[in-house]
This record gives structure tokens, C-alpha cells and sequence, in this order.
């Protein structure tokens, strides 16, 4: 099915140039525009995230249900899910938003661009490679699964890595309301909604390299050395997730649309 | 079971071509093109006692005419304040110089006086004494131990002292209103080492304004030659106020009644004497013009004395005065000079500021 990778590609290379785009005109749009960006992504992750978990409990259910009995359907999964996804969803979203605006080194955004590919190539492999073991209701989301957690691995390797070799300000000498003043006071935005966000994020990344210097002078194998790059990768963790998730609903038509026509039945 | 194709077909290999175009052209955007920044608003560092203020353009306009109108008020001030002093001061000098005027007349009317004038006139005359004796002995019974001297010394350090509470309360007023109107403003310093825009530094302009201030408010004014003169001034004004209208005439009338009593009580009294005629004649002419020189005296300090004491007193008065508004002059002149500097200042310190409001409008 090479048109359905190309296909797949692009959706996933478009969902990248979106966020780039994002990143590159975000801090000069303003609040409306960057709600309807987020309340976009809100609906698309929301819906994502809610299908798959539909996925999952019709594979569940299948497992301990007889056939045709009522709970499967009762069960199946309705407002509260979709709720709670969604609830899920907008919070993954503003990570999202949040973590692209703030993204400012060409090198993560080169992995994210080149992982596209790779990610649609893994998920159409998976599916052809496992639609003789696997069920075919959980076909697709075991697909993505397995798709998702190589490349999220591979991902957040590297986005640890760049964060490893990243300057960073010395803050040393400073005081931890120095610290975190200055690193809220360099960001900038036209959106006052977006400014209080960004300069948030940046007093939290004030507070942990203040801490981070404060506790740990000289790199070494402490472990509040290893509690801090906890912290680090926590966080790359948290945006390659919302990064997948987002990648998850652009190929629920192109991958999911058969699961989903037998979980809705 | 469907299997991958990986046989490629022209569609295959152009779709994946397009893909690869696509993901090359993507990856040169992304390490390329730089995000779009959006500018930080115009604002001015300010430093004020210690701490660091971010203000606007309108702040900083506020903050350079308050500046200005405070400290015009503040040299507003210093000159009632300075006058104030020197009328308080004058007022203690000349109160104890009207205080000695009867002194001076009644020096002025006795036999002592009356010879010691003459005296210092005819040997003045002769180049053997300075002259204007009358002038000088004024002057030291008016304002005698140098009290001229001390007083306007006085009037100096407490116009000094004053003027330079009243500039420290003017400082201090100035600096808890500004932070008062910054406190809202108020920012962490810069991070050590951070390259940061020179900021307006107030604390270094209420330093120099201090510095200037202190040098010039505790040096002594250079005052007008009146008021340096002083006592001097006020014995030359006591001279002029006894030299005025009948007084000299009556001092002339004097010499002539006197040397006619002083002729006509000699041979009246000595006639009879015979050989001693000379000299009792001249003893009795003596005595005779000794007691008409004192009744004359008598006469005259009964008439005058009254007119010869207002006289003074109002010499007095126009010298104060003079005094005054040659002292108000001097410290009008040093007051402007030190608080226009105060304004040069503060215009000099806002120019960047003033670079940020053009910036912000």
C-alpha cells in the first residue's frame, strides 16, 4: 500500500509543519488564534485519545463478555470516556502548544520532522506485520502502539541528548528571585494569555535550573543530579506523548476506520 | 495476510520521491527559519536607592517633570527659608546696635567727644591720623568685639545649615514619592554578568546633587560689599545722620560762642590781677570756654539729641535693609546656581530616557 504510506506521511509531515508553524508565528498571533489552535488540537487529541480507549475496552470487553451480550454495548465506553479523554486531551494540547512555542532548537524540530516517516512507515508495517496474530479489533491500536513506543523511545532519546549539550544560563550567583524573573522576563508574546503561559513555563524552568545549580554545582552521579534529569526527561516524556497523540488522531481515518466501524456496532 | 510491497512501480517511487522532497524541504525550514519574535515593550532601567525599577515611556516623562517640578519648588522653598534666616538674624544684630545708639549720643555730646573730634579733625588735617574718626568710633560702639563680624558669620552657618536640612528634606520627599510611584515597577537586579542597557541611575544623580550641595551650602557666600562692610557701613551711616542738617551748624555756632565767652570771661575776671593777669586770663578763659562748650553741648543735646538718635536709628534701618537685600541677593544667586545645576542634572540623566519615550511614542 505505498499510497496509503505516502498518504500517511504527509498527514504526519503536515501535522509537524503545523506545529512549526506554530512555533514560528505563535508568539505574534493573537488569543483568538492561539485558543482556536488549542481548542482545535483539544478536539483532535480528545477524539483521538477516546477512540483508541473505545479500542481498548472493545478488546477487553471481547476477552470477558460472551458475544452478544448487552453489557458489551452498555460498557463500550460513552460520556463520561469522552469526557475524561477530552479533559485529557486539552491538557496534552495546551503541554503541546506550550512546549512548541518554546521550542527553539532546529535540531529537535529536524528529529520531529524526520521521525514522520519513520512513524507512518512503522504503524503501516506493524499493521500488515501483525494482522495475522493480532485481533483485528485491537489491530490498529496495537499498530500505533507499538509504532508510537519505538519512536517516542527514539524521540525522547534524542530531545534528552540535545538538552544534555544545550547551553544554559548560570545562575549560580543569582538569587531564586533573580533567577526566575529574568527567565520569565525574556519571553514575549502579543497574546497577553500566551505571554502569562510562556512566562509561567519559563519561571518553572527558572526554578529548576536555579535548583538544579544551587543542588548540584558540578555535574556528577549524585542523585539529585539524577533527580534532575528526571525532571528532564519527565518533560521531553510529556511532549513526545502530546506529539503522538496529536499524530494519532491525523491517522485515525487512514488506520482506525475499520476498528471503529466494528467497535461502533 | 497482506504483505508489504516493496516491488516499486514509477507511482511508488514518485510518491516516495514526493515524500522525500517534501520531508527535505521541511527539514531546511525547520533548521533555517528563525521563529518570529515579538518586540519586548519600551522600557528604561531605573535605578532608585539601591533597587531596580522597569518604567515605561509615560513613567519615565512623569518621572523627569516631577523630578524638575519638585526640585523647583524645593529652591522655591530654600529661598523663603534663607530669608527667613537672614531676617531673624539681622533682627538680632541691629536690635542690640539700636540698643547702643544712646550710647553714641552721649558720646556724641560730651566734653570728651566734642575734643576728641576736634582733635582727630586737626591732626587728620595735619595727615596725622586717618580720617573719618566720628565714622569708625560709631562703628565700634554700634557693633563693638567685632559683633558685626560674628553675626553675619552666624547668619552664614545657620543659612547653611538650614538650606541643607531643607535640601535633604527635599531629597528625601523626592525619593519616597518616586518609590512610592515605582514600587509596582520594581524588578530583581540583572543577573550577575548579564549584559544589561545602562540604566537611569538615580542614586549616582542624588549623589552628585548631594556632593554639590554639601560643598555648597557649608562654604560661606560671597557677600556684596554692603554687607561685608558692615559695621563699617553703619559707622559711616552714623557719621552722615551727625553730620546732617543743624547738627553741623550747631557744631560751628559752637566754635564761635566759645572763643568770644572764652575772650570776654578772661578780662572780666583777671583785670584786677596785675602781674598774674596772663595767667589768670588764661585760666579763666579756660574754665569760661569749658563751661560754655558744655552748656552749649547741654543746649545742644537738649534740642537734638532726640533728632540725632532717630537719625541713626533710621541709618540703621536703611543699612539693615541694605544688608538684607544684599545677603538675599548673594544666596538668591547661590541657590539658583546650585538647583539649576540640580535641573542640569536631571535633564543630563533623562536623556536616554527621554531616547525611550521617543521609542515608546
Amino acid at each position: 500500500m505505498p499510497h496509503r504510506a505516502l498518504v500517511v506521511t504527509l498527514a504526519l509531515l503536515a501535522v509537524t509543519a503545523a506545529l512549526w508553524l506554530l512555533h514560528v508565528f505563535g508568539r505574534t498571533l493573537p488569543t483568538g488564534a492561539l485558543v482556536a489552535a488549542w481548542l482545535a488540537m483539544t478536539a483532535a487529541m480528545g477524539f483521538a485519545l477516546f477512540r483508541r480507549a473505545r479500542i481498548r475496552r472493545a478488546a477487553a470487553l471481547g476477552a470477558y463478555l460472551r458475544e452478544g451480550s448487552a453489557l458489551r454495548h452498555r460498557f463500550r465506553g460513552g460520556w463520561l470516556m469522552a469526557s475524561t479523554r477530552l479533559a485529557l486531551g486539552a491538557a496534552l494540547a495546551l503541554a503541546l502548544l506550550l512546549a512548541v512555542l518554546r521550542l527553539d532548537d532546529g535540531r529537535a524540530w529536524a528529529a520531529l520532522v524526520a521521525s514522520a516517516p519513520v512513524l507512518g512507515a512503522a504503524v503501516l508495517w506493524l499493521q500488515q506485520r501483525l494482522a495475522a496474530h493480532a485481533n483485528a479489533v485491537y489491530l490498529p491500536e496495537l499498530a500505533w502502539r507499538l509504532a508510537a513506543a519505538a519512536v517516542g523511545v527514539v524521540l525522547v532519546a534524542v530531545l534528552v541528548a540535545l538538552a544534555f549539550h544545550r547551553a544554559y544560563p548560570a545562575l549560580g550567583d543569582a538569587t531564586l528571585e533573580q533567577a526566575v524573573w529574568h527567565m520569565a522576563d525574556a519571553e514575549r508574546a502579543r497574546s497577553a494569555f500566551a505571554q502569562a503561559l510562556l512566562q509561567a513555563a519559563a519561571a518553572k524552568d527558572g526554578l529548576t535550573l536555579w535548583l538544579a545549580q544551587q543542588l548540584m554545582p558540578e555535574p556528577g552521579a549524585s542523585l539529585a543530579d539524577a533527580l534532575g534529569w528526571l525532571v528532564v526527561l519527565g518533560e521531553e516524556t510529556l511532549f513526545v506523548w502530546s506529539y503522538l497523540t496529536l499524530c494519532s488522531a491525523w491517522l485515525l481515518p487512514i488506520t482506525y476506520s475499520e476498528a471503529d466501524a466494528r467497535t461502533a456496532s | 495476510m497482506r504483505e508489504l510491497r516493496l516491488d516499486c512501480t514509477w507511482p511508488d517511487a514518485l510518491a516516495a520521491a514526493f515524500a522525500a522532497v517534501i520531508t527535505g524541504v521541511l527539514l531546511w525550514l525547520v533548521t533555517n527559519v528563525a521563529p518570529r519574535d515579538w518586540p519586548a515593550p519600551p522600557v528604561m532601567p531605573v535605578t532608585v536607592d539601591g533597587e531596580h525599577y522597569r518604567v515605561g515611556p509615560a513613567e519615565l516623562e512623569w518621572l523627569e517633570s516631577f523630578s524638575e517640578l519638585h526640585f523647583t519648588a524645593g529652591e522655591q522653598a530654600a529661598r523663603e527659608i534663607v530669608a527667613a534666616e537672614i531676617d531673624a538674624r539681622l533682627d538680632a544684630i541691629f536690635a542690640d546696635a539700636r540698643a547702643r545708639v544712646p550710647q553714641f549720643a552721649d558720646w556724641y555730646y560730651s566734653l570728651r567727644g566734642e575734643y576728641t573730634r576736634l582733635a582727630m579733625a586737626a591732626l587728620s588735617f595735619a595727615h596725622l591720623a586717618e580720617p573719618d574718626y566720628v565714622a569708625r568710633h560709631a562703628a565700634a560702639i554700634l557693633f563693638p568685639d567685632d559683633a558685626w563680624e560674628s553675626g553675619l558669620a552666624a547668619l552664614q552657618g545657620a543659612a547653611g545649615a538650614a538650606l541643607a536640612a531643607h535640601q535633604e528634606r527635599v531629597r528625601s520627599g523626592w525619593l519616597a514619592e518616586v518609590t512610592r510611584r515605582l514600587s509596582d515597577r520594581r524588578v530583581p537586579p540583572p543577573l550577575p554578568g548579564a549584559a544589561t542597557d545602562a540604566p537611569v541611575d538615580l542614586d549616582r544623580l542624588l549623589q552628585d546633587l548631594a556632593a554639590r550641595e554639601r560643598a555648597a551650602f557649608t562654604t560661606r557666600v560671597s557677600v556684596s560689599t554692603v554687607a561685608a562692610a558692615g559695621a563699617a557701613a553703619a559707622g559711616s551711616a552714623a557719621a552722615r545722620a551727625a553730620r546732617t542738617g543743624r547738627l553741623a551748624a550747631r557744631g560751628a555756632g559752637r566754635g564761635a560762642a566759645r572763643v568770644g565767652a572764652a575772650a570776654a570771661g578772661g578780662a572780666t575776671v583777671c583785670a584786677p590781677s596785675g602781674p598774674g593777669a596772663v595767667a589768670c586770663a588764661l585760666v579763666a578763659g579756660a574754665a569760661v570756654w569749658l563751661g560754655t562748650d558744655w552748656a552749649l553741648l547741654s543746649l545742644d543735646e537738649h534740642f537734638n539729641r532726640d533728632e540725632l538718635v532717630a537719625a541713626l536709628e533710621g541709618s540703621l534701618e536703611e543699612l539693615r535693609a541694605q544688608v538684607a537685600l544684599a545677603l538675599e541677593e548673594s544666596y538668591d544667586r547661590l541657590i539658583a546656581e546650585r538647583y539649576g545645576a540640580a535641573r542640569r542634572e536631571i535633564r543630563k540623566e533623562f536623556v536616554p530616557a527621554e531616547a525611550g519615550a521617543r521609542v515608546g511614542h
